[in-house]
């Protein structure tokens, strides 16, 4: 945190308004994220991320400042965004919404770079929406934030051998479900196609890893 | 280092390569690409790491299919909230205040309510309880009372007599002849003083 920001904190405990604003323009990015990549809804993770700077200066007085302030306000948006995950009976998981290029706007045809962000951006939320909550956290904080694993865990709360295991957890999961969508990418009647596949893929001399083959479930 | 808790396999380089790793080897290697991943392995996990990745091309295609969603992810761009947010965040910071006072006046005034009501009952209760059970000495301070109330009533109307009767002097009449003479001259004088301050302030304004 830069002094410009320790003195908007400091200015909004002691009552001062304008300067949580501030605080709220310098970390919207960041908790709308947290939220979108936990909820999968745009609209859902709107509310949430105002929800959670609602509670943030509501509990200012609580607030340490010995710690960062982006770990505990992105802690209060972490913790509410399970509570609604918690609430809600489906998991909804809006792939068309895509909050990442929202702000373009016209009907004016993107650019391909722009296209293919979009469309990176839908496929890896889906492969994150079906995730365990507990292991979306610390891959959210360690992509977008770049968050080190003593962060994550002064974030979640946890020790940081647990933020070792649950982003391994994550990854391996997600390594599978990637494995899964390229090859659900490649045309089954294609048997040139597949053999070149394989051979990218696999041992020339060994069978593909049964590790491959791990069930999601307890993963 | 978390990798340490698993049963490390002695690695045999004269074993021949290629064939499939052994379970507790594949284990052990995922949990080396996860930290690798963060560039948190030690140097002896980074030997073991490049060692499995030689011997097993399983174990490198599969950290190959790893980067390659590492770097994905990584390219993967923030979700940006509406451009509104902070103005739409300070209308909600404003109304859930709003919210918060009106709960806090209508507790107060359900607080003031109930306490007033408790007063009522309470001092109706006292009156009645004195009035059922201490008659005698009730009656003795309504006379008391009465007393009081005719002495103060004679006080004033003999003062209000011997006023009306000083009024009526030859020195009373010239007394407020003099005061309602030196009242008028008072407030001539300030009436003048004023508009001269008013004059001579318009005439500097406009110099």
């Amino acid at each position: 945190m830069n002094q410009q920001e320790q003195r908007w904190v400091e200015a909004a405990r002691a009552g001062d308004k304008a300067a949580f604003s501030h605080l709220v323009e310098a970390y919207q990015r960041p908790v709308y994220n947290l939220a979108y990549r936990m909820l999968g809804n745009p609209q859902e993770a709107e509310d949430a991320a105002q929800e959670t700077f609602l509670r943030a200066y509501a509990r200012l007085g609580q607030y340490d400042p010995s710690r960062k302030f982006s770990t505990w306000i992105l802690s209060i948006a972490n913790h509410h965004a399970i509570d609604r995950l918690r609430k809600r009976r489906a998991i909804f998981v809006s792939i068309d919404d895509n909050p990442v290029l929202q702000n373009l706007e016209g009907d004016a045809p993107r650019p391909e770079n722009e296209a293919l962000a979009m469309e990176r951006s839908r496929e890896m939320q889906a492969l994150i929406a079906k995730l365990d909550p507990q292991y979306r956290t610390p891959l959210v904080l360690r992509y977008w934030e770049g968050y080190s694993y003593d962060e994550i865990a002064q974030t979640m709360d946890i020790s940081t051998s647990a933020v070792k295991s649950r982003l391994f957890r994550a990854r391996k999961q997600m390594a599978e479900l990637y494995r899964q969508r390229q090859a659900a990418l490649i045309p089954p009647s294609s048997g040139e196609v597949q053999a070149a596949h394989n051979s990218r893929n696999r041992s020339t001399r060994g069978q593909e890893p049964p590790f491959y083959q791990a069930a999601l479930v307890g993963a | 280092m978390m990798a340490d808790k698993f049963i490390k396999q002695p690695f045999d380089p004269d074993e021949e390569p290629g064939g499939a790793a052994p379970p507790e080897v594949e284990e052990e290697f995922m949990l080396l690409m996860s930290l690798a991943l963060d560039d948190l392995l030690d140097a002896d996990e980074r030997t073991r790491f490049q060692a499995y990745r030689d011997a097993y091309p399983g174990l490198a295609a599969a950290w190959r299919s790893w980067r390659a969603l590492d770097s994905e992810l990584r390219a993967t761009p923030s979700a940006m909230p509406s451009a509104n947010f902070v103005t739409a965040f300070e209308a909600a910071l404003l109304q859930r205040e709003r919210r918060r006072r009106l709960w806090w006046g209508a507790g107060f005034a359900l607080g003031v309510i109930l306490l007033s009501f408790m007063l009522t009952v309470g001092v109706s209760s006292l009156g009645a309880f004195v009035m059922f059970t201490q008659p005698a000495w009730l009656t003795e301070l309504v006379r008391i009372a009465a007393q009081a109330g005719a002495l103060v009533n004679g006080g004033v109307v003999a003062v209000r007599d011997t006023l009306a009767s000083l009024a009526g002097t030859e020195q009373a009449r010239v007394f407020m002849m003099v005061y309602l003479f030196a009242a008028a001259a008072l407030l001539a004088g300030w009436v003048f003083l004023l508009r001269r301050t008013t004059r001579f302030a318009v005439a500097s304004r406009t110099a």
